[in-house]
């Protein structure tokens, strides 16, 4: 491979006109990207209309952490394995308001990045798991827009699951 | 479908609106039955969304607890059921509840639904009275369309039909006890154990009320080791798994009273329609696990969730008293041979539990 391909960059347009230059490799995370790359069908600047900056650029540092990630520390300062280290960078990453982790998962969803889909989609799952429907609700503010009859035929059908 | 992410820092994002290929990826994450019932009833949109899943990979199934409890894994959740006052026993039949009321009649219930099913015939034939309480001696019920099979603690099997009262006894060999029965391609197999030969198997055909066939399909031992008339410190099971028909051998340590599980073996039916049917010994339950208990045993497919059925893996609960309780069910894993406790602290007192299985979710 000659050295020019090893820096070959790829400009990312947010929907809200900011530009972002990545490396090829890291924007080949984002399978609807790399698809493009390898169809030749991509220039070298791709918008991406469903996507504002903020969120972009939450997803460029993700999967840039991810490309490089890779490489062992060359001193092996870290008592940890890269994995472990990984880890605990993904769990820190996702510590975002609700905002956030809402962009990320729909971004993840439609970039189509397998890793950054399951982060996101297992922290929403962790906030769901043990609670009951209202608690659940209370979490994320969401409205309860059943009828009476619907919740309780919703109920009947399992009330095991609701006692 | 993709949504505009564009919602104002501050502002409550719009999680009602999440699309259902997102809810149907986090249905598969949370890690008990009673969740996924749960996230359907947030709000119409997610109801909607989860019943355009296709079906989720399997979870762990309940444990149907003495109390009628039941027991979800591996969370621990205890779930109450406000359960009919003069219900004196329940047996789990895999996905229904056969309950038998103190008056003697048995009734047939979703315990999902609490939906009585119908009403059938008295258990009359199988009260006894014991120090001045009345008990039901059923160790095992399995449903077919028009009857009900039990086994009793006495290990005779018992047809009963579903429409009529009338229930008959087929006579085994002399000698001979039901050690288990099981459905499989809609036939009744019965798996028969004896002081001096090695379990056998027959297929029973019901042919009208009071008319039974049992016809002998497997009459030699099984090979690779099973010693002949020692059937002392063994459990077994008959069980369905996939297009298999399995029959698994639990070796204990320790006293008869207070065995200690040490070892599963899992055998297969072949050749079951031609005559030399005969038991071949297995070592992979084909990308399936096993849950075994006295009262009710099935096979799920294996996932790779975490919290789901392991392959080649045994989930057992065991009837009798053990000398540890700790030992008194767990996970036993073909490929190397390791007994792990269940997943949950809460199973492992439960004497006499059993498996339930709800719908696939």
């Amino acid at each position: 491979m000659a050295a020019e391909d090893l820096k070959k960059m790829i400009t990312l347009k947010s929907s809200d006109g900011e530009e972002f230059k990545v490396e090829e490799a890291v924007a080949m995370e984002l399978q609807t990207i790399r698809h493009m790359i390898e169809d030749e069908c991509a220039d070298n600047e791709i918008p991406l209309p469903n996507v504002n900056s903020k969120i972009l650029s939450k997803v460029i540092e993700y999967c840039n952490k991810h490309v490089h990630a890779a490489k062992p520390v060359a001193d092996g300062a870290s008592a940890l394995s890269p994995a472990e280290d990984l880890k605990n960078w993904d769990a820190e990453f996702v510590k975002v308001d609700q905002a956030t982790l809402f962009d990320l998962s729909l971004a993840a969803n439609y970039l189509d990045i397998k890793a950054l889909l399951d982060l996101t989609c297992q922290t929403i799952a962790d906030m769901i798991k043990g609670k009951t429907p209202e608690e659940i609700r209370r979490t994320f503010n969401i409205k309860n827009d059943f009828t009476a009859e619907e919740e309780d035929e919703i109920r009947r059908e399992n009330q095991w699951a609701f006692e | 479908m993709e949504t505009i992410a564009t919602t104002t820092l501050g502002e409550c994002p719009p999680w009602q609106d999440l699309p259902p290929d997102l809810l149907g990826l986090i249905l598969q994450r949370v890690p008990s039955h009673a969740d996924r019932v749960h996230v359907r009833a947030v709000c119409r949109s997610w109801h909607a969304g989860a019943g355009l899943q296709p079906s989720l990979p399997p979870l762990l199934p309940l444990l149907l607890r003495r109390d009628g409890t039941f027991l979800s894994l591996p969370d621990g959740v205890v779930h109450r059921i406000a359960a009919p006052d003069d219900v004196s026993l329940q047996k789990s039949t895999g996905d229904m509840l056969f309950l038998v009321h103190n008056d003697g009649r048995c009734s047939l219930v979703n315990p999902f639904s609490r939906e009585t099913a119908h009403q059938y015939v008295s258990a009359e034939c199988f009260r006894y009275e014991f120090n001045s309480t009345v008990v039901y001696n059923i160790r095992k019920a399995v449903l077919m369309p028009d009857h009900i099979i039990t086994i009793d603690n006495n290990s005779q099997v018992s047809i009963q039909s579903r429409t009529v009262n009338l229930r008959w006894t087929p006579s085994l060999d002399i000698g001979a006890y039901a050690l288990d029965v099981t459905l499989f391609q809609e036939k009744l197999y019965v798996l028969v154990g004896t002081y001096t030969w090695g379990p056998k198997l027959y297929v029973m055909n019901i042919i009208n009320d009071k008319h039974v066939i049992l016809q002998c399909i497997i009459l030699s031992n099984p090979i690779d080791g099973m010693a002949p008339g020692f059937l002392g410190n063994m459990n077994h099971y008959l069980i369905a798994s996939g297009d298999r028909l399995l029959m698994v051998k639990q070796l204990n340590n320790g006293l008869l009273s207070q065995p200690i599980p040490a070892k599963f073996e899992v055998f297969e039916a072949v050749d079951l329609s031609n005559d030399g049917a005969r038991w071949r010994k297995v070592d992979t339950l084909l990308g399936r696990a096993l849950f075994l208990s006295q009262g009710c045993s099935q096979s799920l497919l294996a996932g790779d969730l975490s919290f789901g059925p392991r392959e080649d893996c045994i989930y057992f609960l065991n009837e009798r008293n053990v000398k540890s309780m700790s030992l008194c069910s767990g996970i036993y894993n073909m490929r190397d041979g390791t007994l792990l406790p269940l997943p949950s602290r809460a199973a492992d007192s439960q004497v006499a539990a059993s498996w339930l299985f709800p719908p696939n979710t």
